[in-house]
């Protein structure tokens, strides 16, 4: 820890001089959420180029529920974000049990981080924690609105990006009309289509539109080693852990998503309550245990789930 | 002038002090005049550096009608099909859809499921991706009591044709496609690299004469990466401990493992499919798995299994027969 700390002094010390874009923080971590920190892999003595920066938030649940409780509020991250934000991790839980669900947020929030998770009252306490790398040369952009079902499954164009660049998650907000039993939430993004496809689906999914916002960034290729995609299902134990996982899993914690899928899978299609979601695939201070890297469960985890997550890793 | 020569040439001269290949060259450079080497092709060939495949592997887990699941290496057309297994696992049933295809996004679809859809299953694939292969898909329909021939474009010269995937599905009923399943007896897919009319062909047989859809991917492979020609079967039709002949004892597993098989097996060496039979020599039956798995599979049996073919009990005699092409 403290080699850590020294190599930290000395990389803000050069900061200034060699690579302006250089920062590394550290903050208590949510066991749960598998960011390992580490001082960023390619960094090198020269820091002639600019790396990408990893910015974190935390936070406990909330004491009590009360509307007029700050209980969305924009949270500080530990690197402020900014238009060159990606989304890398992140998790929601409610800390009293499982709920329906109305609204899930994991969004950026000028320099801070937003994540909501509620039900139609919003007073239930919750936790948040997510983490973005700060990637220079990506370009940001976001877009809102509301659709229904259908037009979120076909998916919609987003706008023409950068040459040479890959399409990532910022971060994203979707608000069903009513509370109700949920049976998944998605928000992938395809760079080849430019297409953007989101779902939050619950038992009231035919019932009304889906007020959607989606954060994307259109990452500069340069920065990125690869493109890969992981894939899990079933039911406890090990449906959510990495050594159950179909595909590959990032090595540390240098990357960003761009996209995911959670959801129950259970024969009869039943929608269940939330307790939790997240995307957490690095490994955890101990590679010895078989992490979870996924979290998608309501409270008593019989379900059957299946998940995606497409992600790109950090040179 | 050949590269290989040429780069030979400017070291001759930079041994004399010249530097002609440089760009600043200089004009009083004395050029020698170079003798034919007797070079050794095939020597040269040998050192150079041999292309060997990459394994990517695919897994579902309890999913309900199939998935798309993400494989350790995305997949390409260059990717032959090595292994697969598929099985419910709530019991045997009937089946609508069997499938394991490359997906065009580098993933694998993996399904298998009967009319409604609601049981659970679980799988693997593993394909190996081949330098200088190339292929493609071809589907076509018939019905289960005659065979399905999908003409596959003509490869490359001195390539040779092997399976990528496939994919099965059965209609319910004589005239509605989207309902229903049936029972099997059996999965045939053959890949022909005919010169003249290469394809695959695929051999469906079910309850009774139910029109059937197919697809297949198709794969050419480079000759010089091939490095064997087999096939393993087990033809004995055995049910209990002996040749399938009325009264024989049943409980035997044997007639899957690799080491009761005839022909050549694959040990450990990597492989891909060229064709599949596997066939119920009694009639039709539930399903409970499908597979081939030529390194061995630990089974029921206790011993490694090249193949998976059964309903819930293993008392039923069969066949089986995997052609397939050792690979770099």
């Amino acid at each position: 820890m403290k080699i850590q700390t020294k190599m930290a002094t000395a990389v803000l010390a050069f900061a200034p001089i060699l690579a302006p874009n250089l920062v590394y923080a550290r903050v208590p971590i949510d066991p749960n959420v598998a960011q390992q920190l580490t001082l960023p892999r390619s960094f090198n003595g020269a820091g002639l180029i600019a790396q990408p920066v990893l910015a974190q938030s935390l936070s406990q649940p909330r004491d009590r529920g009360d509307r007029s409780e700050p209980n969305f509020r924009p949270r500080t991250t530990t690197v402020p974000l900014s238009e060159t934000s990606v989304l890398s991790a992140f998790r929601l839980g409610f800390s009293n049990g499982d709920h329906h669900v109305k609204q899930i947020s994991v969004r950026r929030s000028g320099a801070q981080a937003v994540g909501v998770l509620a039900d139609n009252n919003g007073d239930d306490n919750y936790a948040f924690t997510a983490s973005w790398w700060n990637i220079p040369g990506s370009v940001a952009s976001e877009m809102s609105g509301n659709a229904d079902f259908y037009m979120g499954i076909n998916g919609i164009i987003l706008p023409e990006g950068p040459a040479e660049s890959t399409l990532a998650l910022v971060g994203f907000n979707l608000t069903a009309p009513q509370d109700a039993e949920i049976w998944g939430v998605r928000v992938l993004l395809d760079s080849a289509t430019r297409k953007v496809n989101f779902v939050l689906e619950t038992t009231n999914s035919a019932r009304g539109d889906i007020g959607y916002t989606i954060q994307y960034a259109w990452v500069p290729n340069t920065a990125l080693n690869g493109n890969f995609t992981a894939t899990g299902s079933g039911v406890e134990p090990g449906a959510r852990r990495a050594s159950q996982a179909s595909g590959t899993l990032p090595p540390d914690g240098r990357y960003i998503l761009r996209g995911f899928d959670l959801k129950y899978n259970d024969s009869n299609r039943s929608a269940q309550n939330l307790l939790g979601l997240g995307v957490h695939l690095a490994p955890g201070p101990n590679p010895a245990v078989d992490r979870e890297v996924v979290t998608w469960q309501d409270n008593d985890r019989n379900e059957r789930i299946a998940w995606r997550v497409d992600y790109s890793t950090l040179k | 002038m050949p590269k290989l020569r040429k780069i030979i040439f400017c070291h001759i001269l930079a041994l004399g002090g010249i530097t002609v290949c440089a760009p600043h060259a200089q004009a009083q450079a004395v050029l020698v005049p170079m003798k034919p080497l007797n070079m050794d092709r095939e020597a040269l060939d040998r050192l150079r550096t041999v292309p060997v495949s990459t394994q990517s592997i695919a897994e579902v887990r309890s999913q309900v009608g199939g998935a798309s699941a993400a494989t350790s290496v995305a997949l390409t057309a260059a990717a032959g099909l090595s292994s697969f297994k598929l099985q419910y696992h709530n019991g045997d049933h009937g089946v609508r859809v069997v499938s394991t295809l490359k997906r065009p996004d580098g993933m694998a679809d993996i399904r298998l499921h009967n009319a409604n859809s609601d049981d659970p299953f679980g799988g693997y694939a593993s394909w190996w991706l081949i330098p200088g292969a190339i292929g493609g898909e071809v589907s076509g329909s018939g019905r289960s009591n005659g065979f399905v021939d999908m003409p596959v474009p003509a490869g490359p010269a001195d390539h040779v044709l092997a399976l990528g995937g496939f994919s099965v599905e059965i209609s319910g009923t004589r005239t509605n496609f989207d309902v229903g399943d049936t029972q099997i007896s059996r999965i045939e897919f053959v890949a022909k690299d005919t010169t003249t009319r290469p394809s695959i062909d695929a051999t469906i047989r079910t309850s009774d004469d139910r029109p059937i859809r197919v697809k297949a991917q198709y794969v050419w492979i480079p000759r010089n990466m091939i490095t064997g020609v087999k096939n393993l079967r087990n033809e004995t039709m055995v049910r209990g401990g002996g040749p399938f002949v009325g009264g024989a004892t049943r409980g035997d597993q044997r007639v899957r493992t690799v080491a009761d098989a005839q022909g050549q097996d694959a040990g450990a060496d990597k492989y891909v499919i060229k064709s599949f039979n596997l066939e119920f020599t009694n009639g039709v039956h539930n399903l409970l798995n499908i597979g081939v798995h030529l390194n061995g599979e630990r089974g029921a049996s206790g011993e490694p299994e090249a193949v998976s073919w059964q309903d819930n009990n293993r008392d039923d005699p069969i066949r089986w027969q995997v052609n397939f092409y050792n690979v770099r």
